[in-house]
């Protein structure tokens, strides 16, 4: 890799990592892990971008790295998220910050994969296309985990916020 | 704007708000991303091609009776047993315990990539390379691994290393150990975690104990004694514990003889 190639490497990594946290964030709901998987993502992109030589699409490369290494974590047994108490059915949504908290309780009730879906549709921005050929799977699951994700956050928050 | 984009806006509206006000860490750098990601390529080429040069020295000095293409022993009756061979295998061999197994040098590289025809890198030190270690039935390993100091910082992104310890990957480090020896020199010894399987894609490996000596000038010298893997390739069951013990692995590192 050529020196410029380094110092491309070190700016996506530099400009990437906060919208990186903030996607993760959404994907964990808890702060130190989404640091974990930032930083776990990004060594993954450096160490992917030097072993092939290339920097063409970083950006989906670390998307695809982020979604994938948070479906894998959480596949793993000895991680699976145990829920530790109810959140009340019908929030209270007086203020912005409520409404976050209510969000976040949603997102950490569904499972990684329509999490992810979600993240990546209404956040990342992804077509279905674009999010089903990201997780590997087919168009018709990405809708259906988008309809199961949607209806979660109906139920969540008030109807007319969604 | 039509139903769908109205939808996805609220939603999008939704998702901002659950990270609107939540801190951007800033414990750690883009720094410490390069630095972590050098330092798991060098932990990857020091378990697999950076001590790969032993085999073509177990091809030269043992003969092809010991090693076949895929890095596997081949004869029983000729593989090198502690004490007793005049081969680098033997010579290594003595300068271990006595009951660590019987010794034979193999390539992990080709061994755990079934690469068999992988290049090699050029040995530094005299006995850089792998041997397979047999006993109680289970196949493990040792490696020695002597880096020269302009291999060190080229590998580390010129950080060179410090304190074995604090300078290693944190996800595969435990209960490490550091000493500093009374020629400079800085010792640190640490038990292998399980790995993310996300980030190595290795076989599944047996119970591991690593040395890595600093030396003054720079080099490093990395010596692993793991309990061997489970995969394509293996010669045999995982030992319950490391070939080697932390004294008898603090003892081998220090052996003056495993450097030129």
């Amino acid at each position: 890799m050529t020196r410029g190639e380094e110092a491309a490497l070190h700016a996506f990594v530099e400009g990437r990592r906060t919208a990186l946290f903030r996607s993760a964030y959404l994907l964990c709901g808890n702060r130190d892990e989404a640091e974990d998987l930032v930083q776990t993502t990004l060594v993954k992109v450096v160490l992917g971008a030097r072993r092939h030589g290339r920097l063409d699409n970083l950006e989906a490369y670390a998307r695809r790295t982020l979604v994938n290494t948070f479906i894998s974590a959480r596949r793993r047994f000895w991680r699976r998220e145990q829920a530790y108490g109810d959140v009340p059915d019908v929030a209270e949504l007086s203020v912005d910050s409520d409404t976050g908290l209510v969000v976040r309780a949603a997102l950490a009730r569904l499972a990684p994969k329509q999490r992810a879906v979600l993240v990546l549709r209404y956040w990342e921005d992804l077509s279905v296309a674009a999010t089903a050929q990201l997780l590997g799977m087919r168009e018709s699951t990405v809708k259906s985990h988008t309809a199961r994700g949607l209806a979660a956050l109906r139920a969540a928050v008030r109807e007319e916020y969604v | 704007m039509n139903l769908q984009e109205m939808e996805t806006e609220r939603v999008r509206e939704l998702l901002g708000r659950a990270v609107d006000d939540v801190r951007t860490p800033r414990g750690r750098g883009t720094e410490a991303v390069f630095a972590q990601a050098s330092r798991i390529r060098w932990r990857r080429r020091a378990a697999t091609t950076g001590v790969t040069a032993a085999a073509v020295a177990a091809a030269l000095v043992l003969g092809p009776g010991l090693l076949d293409d895929q890095g596997r022993e081949t004869s029983v009756a000729g593989r090198p047993t502690a004490g007793e061979l005049t081969s680098r295998a033997g010579r290594f061999a003595k300068l271990l315990p006595a009951g660590t197994g019987r010794i034979s040098e193999v390539s992990l590289l080709r061994l755990v990539k079934q690469v068999p025809k992988a290049p090699l890198p050029k040995p530094v030190g005299p006995y850089d390379g792998d041997y397979a270690v047999s006993r109680d039935g289970g196949v493990g390993y040792i490696s020695v691994h002597l880096s020269t100091a302009k291999e060190v910082k080229a590998k580390t992104g010129g950080l060179g290393l410090q304190d074995p310890c604090k300078d290693s990957p944190r996800d595969g480090t435990v209960d490490c150990t550091s000493e500093k020896l009374p020629n400079g020199d800085v010792l640190g010894i640490h038990r292998t975690g399980a790995p993310d399987p996300g980030t190595y894609s290795y076989p599944t490996w047996g119970p591991e104990l690593v040395a890595t000596l600093r030396l003054a000038d720079g080099g490093v010298l990395h010596v692993r004694a793991n309990g061997g893997f489970q995969g394509k390739g293996q010669l045999g069951p995982l030992l319950k514990t490391p070939p080697l013990d932390r004294d008898q692995l603090r003892k081998l590192t220090l052996n003056p003889k495993l450097l030129p």
